[in-house]
């Protein structure tokens, strides 16, 4: 966290912006990547959207008033990008926030850099049935570590309704997974 | 803190042990680059307006210093040139009071360096002419004395010389 503010200041400073942004490029793509990964589902989209991210944060860290941390700035930044995205290409491949089960596994299943087996398979099957709401914590709070508190800023909802969605969602994947075998 | 850092050092094997997601190759690192050449360019060289680079910038503010410092210089030195002229007319005013003929005054107000001139200047212009004319007068004191009579003779004689000799 301090090693943050130090960052931001850098990346505040015209003089030091661009060796802090690649400093900020080697602390958060990787899990940056991961939670577009997640809402676009294939690589190649991944790749865009995280590019077009860090445009965004590099050209925005200015407009960063550090009322939350920087890195549920970022993450809030990366989710709104993936939503955009998929709402752009609506209508080309059909998959939206709303997506259907079957669409998402499509997707998921043409994409070169998937390997699943048969569980995982299973488990992103059980995850694409969630609601929204649902899959969005359950991935944020399981694969992204995020807590309850950074997840609530990032999508702008409350702690209290975050955590009931999230054991919910739990439920009900063990419940689909059961189901499958 | 520990457990963010072992989490990003998990997450790629995280994604790709529970969802089957892989990704290319240091795929992170080529991303990392196309990200930085999207967003850092690189820095132009300053364009500056010709006359005011450092190579024809200096130079001509020396020339223009140069010009001043000139014209000052110039200036400076044809007031010196009035001074000059007013000090040799001051000479020549200074001279005429004290009487141009009286010689050890004169010779006060003439350099060191042109004493010697100004003495055979002398000497021609005065001893030499007056010596001239004072054998001239001589000449004429014993023509005139043939005419003066005997007994005045001794008197005009002394008379005259100590005028034209001695003086």
């Amino acid at each position: 966290m301090n090693q943050d503010v130090e960052l931001i200041k850098k990346l505040k400073n015209p003089k030091f912006k661009n060796k802090a942004f690649k400093d900020l490029l080697d602390r958060y793509q990787e899990r940056l990547y991961w939670h577009i990964r997640k809402i676009v589902v294939t690589h190649d989209n991944a790749n865009d959207v995280l590019q077009e991210t860090f445009i965004r944060i590099f050209n925005g860290i200015h407009n960063f008033e550090e009322k939350s941390a920087l890195h549920t700035w970022m993450y809030r930044i990366a989710y709104n990008e993936s939503i955009r995205f998929l709402e752009k290409n609506k209508v080309k491949s059909s998959v939206s926030i709303e997506q259907d089960s079957n669409a998402y596994i499509k997707n998921l299943t043409q994409d070169i850099f998937f390997n699943g087996n048969e569980l995982q398979l299973k488990l992103n099957k059980a995850i694409s049935e969630l609601t929204d709401k649902q899959k969005m914590v359950f991935q944020m709070k399981y694969f992204d570590d995020l807590s309850f508190h950074q997840i609530s800023e990032i999508l702008n909802i409350s702690e209290n309704t975050l955590k009931s969605s999230y054991y919910n969602a739990v439920k009900a994947i063990e419940e689909k997974i059961l189901a499958q075998c | 803190m520990e457990n963010s850092n072992q989490h990003k050092n998990n997450i790629s094997k995280l994604h790709k042990d529970k969802l089957g997601m892989d990704i290319p190759e240091d795929f992170f690192a080529k991303s990392k680059e196309n990200i930085l050449n999207k967003v850092i360019k690189p820095e132009k060289p300053k364009q500056t307006i010709f006359w005011l680079r450092p190579m024809v910038a200096y130079p001509l503010a020396a020339s223009f210093l140069l010009a001043i410092g000139l014209t000052f210089y110039l200036r400076k030195n044809s007031t010196k040139t009035t001074e000059q002229i007013t000090n040799t007319e001051a000479v020549k005013t200074v001279r005429s009071y004290f009487n141009e003929n009286d010689f050890l005054t004169s010779s006060l107000l003439v350099p060191d360096s042109d004493i010697d001139a100004y003495l055979d200047n002398y000497i021609v212009n005065n001893v030499v002419i007056e010596t001239e004319l004072s054998e001239q007068q001589l000449e004429n004191i014993f023509i005139n004395s043939v005419l003066i009579e005997d007994s005045l003779i001794n008197n005009y004689l002394d008379k005259s010389l100590i005028e034209n000799i001695v003086l």
